[in-house]
């Protein structure tokens, strides 16, 4: 494997080349970002439990964090005002997946605060429901649009794959639902975390399925998508330790182990504490082993 | 443009042509030549292959960007605005060959710890930095000499500077939407190529067997 990826400057686009951008120095915090979108499973959550707690930790979450680590990654020299010109420019939403992400993030931020307003203040009025609906179908745009912002890059074809959005929302709702639990365990907030565990459990089922499919389809996508593959499954331990440690181990085998325990014994503080820890691992693990892995096709040879 | 690969004898000039003329900052680079190989043994055969910004048609690094710094003209130049980037490099990231460049390090030299050169001083006025940047097929040059009346491919002064400082003539510079132009007539006869037309990019840089 290491023979087929660029590690020597002269080796650049020859062979295998990684991104880097998105990883490494500065693309750290975006990585950050990506992970933040969990904030949409719980501000999600939150609406289905009427619970105003998880709405606001949902939104502090989505808007601020992932927003502010967006910010945070572009943000030397004042850069980052630039990204008012996203809003300026509005027909780079027909095709920038950023664009629109940037939109959903910027609705779901005032539609989330306004409904988070009436609910707290007037909380009798009826306004709330309809603005929380649609602050949440924002929160679940913005959660789908990361996989879009991959899947759109055709050079890189471990991303370029249709399924690679439905795994960004069933991470983002299966991290939201962890911190759910955590929350309708320890407080009264209006979360019932014995339903929410069970249906934790079915979103842990189901992501590690599409997980797994995701990963043999591109297993069988070409020379390029196989090798970000085995990059993580046998590759170096910077691609592979992630992957097993953090996303196979720790966000999969470690909570369904756990989903077997009783309920009882499951929602005691121990243990909610050690799924939250691993569903927080396995959503970093996620997001770094995608990003880490992602490699472009060579240009020799030339066809 | 079309890059005859027989031709090419991998001297790097194009490439320094096109630092000299861009005042690229260190470590940028806008053309560059790759030098692999191809085929198996017995017959492996050295090949040198210069890439620079495609300028392609459905140009995804357009499509991508988030502000509209990244724009497509009427003539098919894609170029960057640098005052719109807001330094995201999703450009970057769509590109599928790679052909740009964040420019973050503004205090690198050439020499390190030396002060900046008169060269590098431009440069570094030139370009702002946490901004991306790529080959612009020397659209300043063509402008000015289009609007002297040159015609770009034909007059030094209206093309480029990676063609002009080709010596073995390997690239070819001119209007693919003229089907009489010089570039059309080689692609035609001698059947060129593109890079990865799998990606649905259609490039406009093509490329003669090697």
């Amino acid at each position: 494997m290491a023979q087929q990826i660029a590690t020597q400057p002269f080796e650049w686009m020859v062979k295998h080349t990684r991104q880097t951008e998105w990883i490494e120095k500065w693309g750290t915090f975006l990585w950050l970002a990506l992970f933040w979108g969990i904030g949409a499973g719980v501000y999600l959550i939150g609406v289905f439990f009427d619970s105003l707690a998880a709405m606001f930790v949902g939104w502090l979450i989505l808007f601020v964090g992932k927003g502010g680590f967006h910010m945070l990654f572009i943000a030397k020299n004042m850069r980052f005002m630039r990204a008012m010109n996203v809003f300026l420019t509005p027909r780079t939403f027909k095709t920038s997946w950023i664009s629109r992400g940037l939109f959903f993030i910027m609705l779901f931020g005032v539609f989330g605060a306004a409904g988070l307003a009436v609910r707290y203040w007037a909380p009798d009025s009826g306004a709330a429901l309809p603005l929380e609906i649609i602050a949440g179908i924002f929160a679940f745009a913005a959660a789908l649009y990361t996989g879009f912002v991959l899947s759109f890059v055709r050079g890189i074809p471990f991303w370029n794959n249709s399924l690679l959005p439905v795994i960004y929302v069933l991470s983002s709702l299966e991290g939201g639902a962890a911190i759910g639990v955590a929350m309708g365990a320890y407080s009264n907030v209006g979360i019932d975390a014995v339903a929410l565990e069970e249906a934790l459990r079915v979103m842990l089922t189901v992501f590690a399925f599409m997980l797994g499919v995701y990963l043999w389809n591109a297993r069988y996508g070409g020379s390029t998508s196989k090798l970000s593959v085995t990059a993580l499954t046998r590759g170096p331990a910077a691609f592979s330790l992630p992957f097993w440690l953090g996303l196979v181990v720790l966000g999969i085998v470690v909570p369904m182990v756990l989903a077997w325990t009783p309920v009882s014994e499951e929602l005691s503080p121990p243990v909610i504490i050690l799924a939250t820890v691993c569903s927080f691992i396995s959503g970093l693990s996620l997001r770094y082993s995608l990003l880490k892995s992602g490699f472009y096709k060579p240009l020799i040879p030339l066809t | 443009m079309v890059i005859d690969l027989t031709r090419c004898a991998g001297c790097y000039a194009c490439q320094l042509a096109c630092k000299a003329e861009h005042f690229l900052p260190a470590g940028i680079f806008w053309g560059r030549v790759l030098v692999g190989e191809v085929g198996t043994y017995p017959t492996v055969r050295k090949v040198n292959l210069p890439v620079l910004c495609n300028h392609c048609k459905e140009a995804a690094c357009v499509d991508a960007c988030p502000t509209g710094a990244t724009q497509r003209r009427e003539d098919g130049l894609v170029w960057i605005d640098y005052d719109k980037c807001m330094g995201c490099r999703y450009c970057l990231i769509a590109c599928p060959y790679q052909a740009r460049t964040f420019y973050s390090d503004d205090k690198r030299a050439y020499e390190p710890g030396q002060p900046f050169t008169p060269l590098e001083e431009i440069g570094h006025k030139l370009y702002q930095p946490n901004t991306v940047v790529k080959c612009d097929f020397c659209r300043e040059r063509i402008d000015a000499g289009v609007a002297r009346g040159l015609k770009p491919g034909i007059d030094w002064d209206a093309t480029p500077a990676c063609v002009n400082a080709c010596y073995t003539k390997a690239r070819t510079f001119g209007d693919l939407d003229d089907p009489s132009s010089e570039i059309n007539r080689l692609i035609r006869e001698k059947k060129g190529f593109q890079l990865h037309p799998e990606h649905g990019t259609d490039p406009s840089v093509y490329y003669l067997q090697y």
